[in-house]
């Protein structure tokens, strides 16, 4: 984990691939439906994700990614039937919010800054973005779309949205 | 292994960037003394620093008493709200948080008793010194908690309201610690009501909407 946090990607996805089976078992424990299993699974991944920086290398890993877990779990129960709903409005949790307000729609003219900005864009990024933001898909329905899971395009958008609000910045908007 | 969570997987370990490490809950301790420490002084200063403070301390029991309980819900509670900050660190936060709200107990049970049974006898403050002392408890602390809510801010608090809780009792318990320290008033009314009120005046008034925010920034 500690290699992780300096950015080793390899690593990390080491690490990841390892932890899972017990991840599972854990959860599966819990839930017994398999979709809904593989969902909590899926949210306690991101969850591991967003709280990377409070591991420290000096204390154990499992204690900090049983804390994480459970409570990841914890909330999926409590969530309950809003758990789906809350994926698709993910644009609503800071860390994964668009920079502007609303979506922008397809009839709208972006500005010449956003526009060179989104055409910076890793292809994967801006795909992600512009299904969401542009076309104004559901991230359930972007994700059919683009072929991948509602969690990896949680992730590709997120990266997007942190890239053009860097360089919305950067032109002082 | 395939399927949604290795492509998520994937996705996570794909351009992972570089991330900066939260404090040790000892340094963001240091940091939280440290700011508390600079106001305290600064506040003696202001006022006239006093030297009584071991004569007291072996001769008046409510302070003692009060004190100890200001200063077990400052310090305990302070570690509590920065070890609930980061995941497991459970069981230095349930320690840390029964220490302190217990400390908490001991200064409004001493504070209580001694009110009661010094009624009518002994030195009082004036009329306005109860609500200066809190107010000046409450600008203290301010700083205190400021330190512990950045800290909660860079972490990942897993419980907000539990967490709201010790932030306000050990930031501003600190705050009514600094004023139990340079206050010049006796009596165990005005203690009660000008200091050791301080951290469940801020319960009262702030609690939920710190957890309001806390609860937006993890879900």
């Amino acid at each position: 984990m500690a290699a992780a946090q300096t950015g080793d990607g390899e690593v990390y996805r080491t690490l990841l691939e390892e932890i899972m089976p017990g991840l599972r078992a854990m959860v599966r424990a819990r839930v017994f439906d398999h979709a809904a299993a593989e969902d909590v699974v899926q949210n306690v991944l991101l969850s591991l994700h967003r709280a990377r920086h409070t591991y420290r290398p000096e204390r154990p890993f499992r204690p900090w990614l049983n804390a994480i877990a459970r409570n990841a779990i914890v909330d999926s129960f409590r969530e309950g039937g809003r758990r789906r709903e809350r994926e698709v409005g993910v644009e609503l949790i800071d860390e994964f919010a668009a920079p502007w307000a609303e979506p922008i729609g397809e009839s709208e003219v972006l500005s010449p800054e956003l526009a060179a900005a989104l055409e910076r864009l890793p292809d994967k990024q801006r795909e992600a973005v512009q299904l969401i933001q542009v076309e104004g898909l559901s991230v359930v329905e972007a994700a059919a779309r683009a072929g991948v899971t509602s969690g990896a395009l949680k992730v590709r958008a997120h990266r997007g949205y942190r890239a053009l609000r860097k360089a919305l910045r950067g032109a002082g908007i | 292994m395939s399927g949604p969570a290795q492509d998520l997987i994937d996705a996570l370990a794909t351009d992972l960037a570089p991330i900066r490490r939260i404090p040790r809950v000892r340094e963001g301790l240091a940091g939280v003394v440290g700011i508390w420490g600079v106001v305290t002084l600064g506040a003696a200063w202001m006022r006239e620093p006093r030297l009584d403070l071991s004569i007291r301390l072996a001769t008046d029991g409510a302070f003692a008493g009060i004190l100890l309980g200001l200063a077990l819900a400052a310090l305990a509670g302070t570690i509590a709200g920065l070890a609930g900050a980061v995941p497991g660190r459970e069981p230095l936060e349930r320690r840390a948080r029964w220490i302190g709200l217990g400390g908490l107990a001991l200064a409004l049970i001493v504070g209580l008793y001694a009110s009661l049974v010094a009624q009518g006898a002994g030195a009082t403050a004036p009329l306005g010194q109860d609500a200066v002392c809190l107010s000046m408890g409450v600008s203290i602390g301010l700083a205190p908690a400021a330190v512990l809510l950045a800290f909660a801010r860079r972490g990942h608090v897993l419980r907000p309201a539990r967490d709201a809780v010790l932030l306000i009792v050990g930031g501003f318990g600190l705050g009514g610690l600094a004023v139990q320290i340079v206050c010049h008033h006796e009596g165990a009314r005005h203690m009660l009501l000008g200091h050791v009120m301080v951290p469940p005046l801020l319960l009262a008034l702030a609690a939920i909407p710190l957890t309001l925010w806390l609860a937006s920034r993890v879900r």
